[in-house]
């Protein structure tokens, strides 16, 4: 099967402020007032919502997929006590493909793109090994 | 005009990336995929021991560039994983300036006992 792009949605996300604070303590993230560090935007993947459109689509156990490859542009600072449209694609090559690579695109109410990321995951179950 | 030169490499050492603060990183991320948290599981998923979240590897990446560069601005990061981290485990983290002119570029390595686990690039403003 070829590879495929598959839209898996537009998900309403927010930056709390409590849930950054926690998020950026348990980093040990020193941050200025007001600022949300890059890394959370992963942190948004895992609301409820997006995280069971991940799981419908990749069909994959949680404890078979392994972070490989991870990448970040920003166009401006995620802002603290916000609301934002998280758009997720995930790319496949086929049915239970050893890569999934998931693109999102974060933009602010007024329709601008404050960030995209790229998150390329293996899954270990899918992987046939040659040796 | 400040004449202070800007280091060109800053590194910094977890000394023990504890259970304990994996827990408090999968609560926080909402990341509770149990090969980070259970023997059990990351045995079945063919590991030796429950592994650091990759993710809790590139904000160390972060926190070096926002304590080394803190009037900087991060336009861009990349992180590819070399090897799983196990729990219990040291990092070093460090960064080094690549290209620096309006617009720095800053190479980032992410080891264990010498071991490499994480590499990538930064490109800051």
């Amino acid at each position: 099967m070829p590879r495929q792009d598959l839209v898996l949605g537009s998900f309403t996300v927010s930056t709390d402020n409590e849930e950054v604070d926690a998020f950026a303590e348990a980093l040990g993230l020193p941050l200025q007032p007001n600022e949300v560090p890059i890394i959370y935007s992963l942190r948004l993947l895992t609301k409820p919502s997006v995280m069971e459109a991940i799981n419908a689509a990749t069909k994959t156990p949680a404890h078979s997929l392994f972070h490989q490859k991870q990448t970040f542009l920003i166009h401006a600072p995620l802002e603290r006590n916000n609301v934002y449209e998280l758009a997720v694609t995930l790319r496949t090559d086929g049915e239970n493909p050893p890569l999934y690579e998931l693109k999102g695109s974060i933009s602010d109410m007024s329709g601008r793109t404050v960030m995209e990321f790229n998150t390329r995951v293996i899954s270990k179950r899918n992987v046939v090994r040659v040796d | 005009m400040s004449t202070e030169t800007p280091a060109l490499v800053s590194s910094f050492m977890l000394d023990c990336i504890t259970a304990k603060q994996v827990e408090r990183y999968a609560e926080a991320s909402g990341d509770r995929n149990p090969i980070h948290l259970s023997w059990k599981a990351a045995q079945e998923a063919g590991l030796d021991a429950p592994i650091v979240h990759g993710a809790f590897i590139i904000g160390q990446f972060e926190k070096l560039l926002r304590v080394w560069r803190p009037k900087s601005i991060i336009r861009s990061m990349s992180v590819q994983f070399v090897a799983p981290l196990p729990v219990g485990s040291s990092l070093q983290v460090s960064g080094r300036v690549a290209s620096s002119c309006e617009v720095c570029t800053i190479r980032l390595a992410a080891r264990s006992q010498a071991k490499l686990v994480a590499v990538g690039h930064a490109v800051l403003t």
